[in-house]
């Protein structure tokens, strides 16, 4: 029933489900755990704000990830911030516009940008460039002659993150950055004022929502990972002592 | 829209498909491994049709530019211009497409990349500048980095290609895997929370 090499990863995810659910609801019901403070996403309603202060417009890419494969979750995590960058935005009445580079996010952020903006949304505030060179391109050519004073690059980025990041540079633009794609993550911490690294992406709706339920997962996750490290000691230890763990338990 | 249709349509959807394609790794059942199959390729229709949305949206946008005479609008005629070319060229023949797509697009886009080489080069000096003791870090690993790609420097000190290696293999490759249990771990939770419908990023 249970392919061949897969019961233990198996059984860790249900166990893994299990602990999610009870931290979100030990945090429903009981006390929301209190989080450490993310610098990116505090910094996004400063970057917003001084955007909008100095007259300069406001932009947003999740890059030339897709909402396919390993790229959709960063992708979501970039969407799901997108709402929350956007409700900054038009709270200082002020217009964010989108970098689509793939289409089926064009209608995704349309709904997203609609939900905020209300009547006040124009369809030319998600721009569709498809491909990561046109992107690179369109980008480069548009904060050249309009000088963004906000650059937010949230989302599963490729190479294409130190074109957009430099260009904003150049642009005087401040830049809040965050990806999960590792080789990306050294020119986001390089290049932009605020980064958001690995799963702080990821955990960027909860952290901006402050909902109990969503805060419960982050305690979930961190007894996930408590778990996963205590794994890691195990087959450390085995290996030291002369057993295998990983050869002769995990192979199941 | 209603709320069902906002809220409740989603994410039956999502939980549907997201435990079909979990569990078709997970368990030798034949069905479940077609109907994850069957499912991959509407996901290919779905983003098929996505692209005429698209193209919606690159329409609306350049249109408006033409419209207002925005500054450098003629660059939108020509958007519109190669769109309907290419339309022509690939109903045409395969030939004409292999020949304004492989011949001459690609070569386009190779020399826009070679462009963006200058824009690096600043990205470099910027990310070089030592505004603290991170950059200082980020600054002398770069250099021993650069020395391990440059034959020249091995050659005149062999002890910085060893140095450089290790930094690869030991602390980045620890700080690889860390990062990569912390994604994994979130990806996790971002599913059980878009799952019991406490994350919607799509809306609604």
């Amino acid at each position: 029933m249970i392919q061949e090499g897969r019961i233990i990863p198996l059984g860790l995810l249900l166990a893994f489900l299990a602990v999610y659910f009870y931290s979100i609801r030990r945090s429903i019901i009981g006390k929301p755990p209190t989080i450490r403070k993310l610098a990116g996403l505090d910094a996004m309603r400063e970057v917003t704000g001084r955007s909008v202060e100095m007259g300069r417009p406001v932009y947003y890419s999740t890059g030339v990830g897709t909402l396919r494969g390993g790229d959709m979750p960063m992708t979501l995590a970039g969407l799901t911030l997108l709402g929350y960058a956007s409700q900054l935005a038009a709270s200082y009445k002020a217009e964010l516009r989108y970098w689509a580079a793939a289409a089926e996010l064009v209608p995704i952020a349309r709904d997203v940008l609609r939900g905020v903006y209300l009547d006040k949304f124009r369809e030319d505030q998600v721009i569709f460039v498809p491909g990561q060179v046109p992107l690179m391109a369109t980008v480069m050519g548009t904060y050249e002659r309009e000088k963004p004073g906000a650059n937010f690059l949230l989302g599963a980025l490729y190479w294409e993150t130190i074109i957009l990041a430099e260009a904003g540079g150049r642009a005087g633009a401040m830049q809040v950055g965050g990806t999960g794609r590792l080789y990306q993550v050294p020119y986001v911490v390089a290049l932009c004022d605020f980064c958001l690294i690995g799963e702080e992406l990821l955990a960027a709706g909860a952290y901006v929502s402050r909902e109990p339920s969503q805060l419960g997962s982050i305690l979930g996750s961190d007894m996930v990972r408590l778990i996963v490290v205590a794994l890691m000691f195990l087959v450390v230890a085995g290996s030291l002592v002369g057993f295998d763990v990983a050869a002769k338990i995990f192979k199941f | 829209m209603s709320w069902v249709t906002r809220k409740e349509i989603p994410m039956a959807i999502f939980a549907i498909t997201f435990l079909i394609s979990c569990f078709a790794y997970y368990l030798q059942v034949p069905l479940l491994g077609e109907v994850q199959k069957g499912l991959m390729d509407w996901v290919l229709v779905v983003v098929t049709f996505a692209i005429g949305t698209g193209l919606a949206s690159l329409a609306l946008f350049h249109g408006g530019r033409i419209k207002q005479k925005s500054k450098g609008y003629p660059m939108s005629i020509v958007i519109f211009a190669a769109l309907v070319f290419m339309f022509i060229a690939c109903v045409v023949s395969a030939e004409a497409r292999g020949y304004w797509y492989g011949d001459v697009y690609t070569a386009l886009a190779t020399a826009m990349l070679s462009f963006t080489a200058f824009y690096n080069y600043t990205a470099i000096y910027r990310a070089f500048k030592i505004r603290n003791s991170d950059a200082a870090v980020f600054a002398v690993a770069a250099i021993l980095l650069i020395m391990l790609y440059a034959p020249i420097y091995e050659l005149a000190w062999p002890a910085s290609a060893q140095i450089a290696s290790w930094l690869l293999d030991v602390p980045s490759m620890g700080a690889h895997r860390g990062v990569i249990i912390g994604v994994a771990v979130g990806i996790l939770a971002l599913a059980v929370r878009i799952l019991l419908g406490y994350e919607r990023p799509y809306g609604g």
